[in-house]
């Protein structure tokens, strides 16, 4: 059976593709069948970011409107054999397509892969409401200050509202030197804020940004502590049970109470 | 929240205000959004009164349609008034009183929700509230009477929303940005607050004509 996991976020530009794509290649090289839904119908990207842009033939939309069969349409990773991408439209916009439609292309591929992920556009408008529709299961990806962790919280309850109970949180872009200096908001806040099981944060790191133009996600990069982050998120989605990552840069401080073992 | 749609406390009752920024349907959208999304816990027949002297009659009719299919009756306080004062007409001062005496009773019903009030949610009662759970940053609480919040409070709270200086904001830790208490209104600090900031429980109150917080040891 598989499983429909909807990556969603309220405010825009924090890290969804992100987390589809490195999520998706992270599942796929552990041996699991994944397709990734873009349903960010109009300014669709997902595809840019698994280096796929060129292989596309139709999209999301000629399949819902019954134009060609999913299978058709899906875009099979180059490097990563078990991993598909379903494109969506650049020319259409968000209501071309409905959450029943969406339900029912999940339906039809479910059984077929272990994992199908949605990646959903930003706001609460029609596009939120059909890229949950399908899902089984939520995560929330948001970023360690106000704005972001407020709109997440405002999602959160509309999921609430739409009966989709199991939420997971992703926090992305944590940068350590500014929690520590009151600049950002710490995971405790957000914690007591948001109250859903946390699996994953991700530090703010320059190598995610170089992945992404050359099309190839950060997670296969060892060198990459975000990658090691994603890396961590997939075995936890596996069930696994692991620590979180400490990404702090050790202070000179740091430094002389681990040599005095204090 | 929409900011075209808006449920103020006041002395004389529950008031419905209405900007006229946006077109009629939009106002009617929201208010049944609001109707749904709010945790409403009036009792059946509870009088909320409209202020938007820019509708007109049928307009106002197609309103006071939606409330009562939601059990509750929308009055109109400005017909045939002169809009610029302030004044309620005399006729609907039972009704007024009936609130205001349902707010300062001391005996009122207790509201108990067990969960988290989130970014957008609203809780709107003519008696107390208990929230078992936050209260976070764009939630509000408005309450008749008392508010206790067992967990963090971040969002707008109104105690004694229909006038009564006697009610009091309670909460673990009480980090707001706003806390009204009848026509009173205090407001936090313009920084980010953190739990931190309030690590233990707290009581907001009217002393002296202003807000004033207190450390509670129990509860
Ligand atoms: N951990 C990270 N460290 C550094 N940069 C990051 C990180 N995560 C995401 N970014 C960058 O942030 C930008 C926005 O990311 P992304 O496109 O994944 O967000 P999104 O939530 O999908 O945006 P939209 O709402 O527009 O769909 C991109 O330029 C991406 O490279
Ligand atoms: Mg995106």
């Amino acid at each position: 059976m598989s499983e429909v996991i909807v990556i969603t976020s309220g405010k825009g530009g924090v890290g969804k593709t992100t987390t589809t794509a490195n999520l998706g290649v992270g599942l796929a090289k552990r041996g699991n069948k994944v397709v990734l839904i873009d349903t960010d119908t109009g300014l669709r990207n997902l595809d840019l970011l698994l280096g796929l842009e060129n292989r596309i033939m139709y999209d999301l939309v000629d399949v819902v409107t019954g134009r060609v069969p999913y299978k058709k349409a899906l875009v099979r990773h180059k490097k990563y054999e078990t991993l598909f991408l379903l494109p969506t439209s650049q020319i259409r916009d968000k209501n071309s397509i409905n959450g029943q439609q969406l339900i029912d292309v999940c339906n039809e591929m479910r059984g077929k892969f272990d994992y199908i992920l949605i990646d959903c556009p930003a706001g609460i408008e029609q596009g939120f409401k059909t890229a949950i529709a399908a899902a089984d299961y939520a995560i929330v990806v948001t970023m360690p200050e106000v704005a972001a962790v407020r709109d997440a919280d405002k999602i959160i309850g509309e999921l609430n509202r739409a009966d989709k109970s199991h939420i997971k949180l992703i926090v992305n872009r944590i940068r350590s030197h500014m929690v520590d200096a009151g600049d950002m908001m710490d995971m405790e806040d957000i914690n007591d804020i948001l109250a859903i099981d946390c699996i994953g944060q991700v530090p703010d790191d320059e190598l995610v940004v170089i992945s992404t133009n050359r099309g190839d996600p950060v997670i296969s990069n060892k060198k990459s502590l975000a990658g090691q982050a994603y890396n961590n998120i997939v075995g936890r989605i596996c069930g696994e049970q692991i620590p979180f990552l400490n990404f702090r840069k050790k202070t000179l401080f740091d430094k002389i109470k681990q040599i005095l073992h204090v | 929240m929409s900011e075209e749609v808006v449920f103020k406390g006041s002395r004389s009752g529950l008031k419905l205000v209405l900007a006229n920024t946006v077109d009629f349907p939009t106002i009617e959208n929201l208010i049944k959004q609001k109707l749904d999304s709010s945790f409403n816990f009036f009792q059946k027949g509870t009088v909320i009164q409209l202020e938007a002297n820019w509708l007109d009659k049928a307009q106002k009719q197609s309103l006071g349609n939606i409330f009562s299919t939601y059990g509750l009756v929308l009055q109109d306080i400005n017909t045939d008034k002169e809009t610029g004062k302030q004044a309620f007409p005399q006729v609907e001062g039972s009704t007024a009183q009936n609130a205001n005496a349902a707010g300062s009773d001391g005996k009122t019903k207790t509201t108990i929700i067990n969960q988290t009030i989130r970014n957008g949610q609203e809780v709107i009662s003519d008696g107390s509230i208990v929230i078992n759970g936050n209260v976070n940053p764009g939630a509000a609480i408005i309450a008749g009477g008392n508010i206790d919040v067992r967990g963090s409070c971040r969002g707008i709270v109104h105690a004694g929303a229909f006038g009564n200086m006697e009610a009091v904001v309670t909460a673990d830790h009480l980090i707001p940005m706003q806390i009204r208490i009848a026509d009173m209104v205090a407001r936090a600090p313009d920084k980010w607050m953190s739990k931190s900031d309030a690590p233990y429980p707290e009581k907001a109150y009217i002393s002296n004509g202003q807000i004033v917080l207190e450390a509670i040891s129990s509860r």
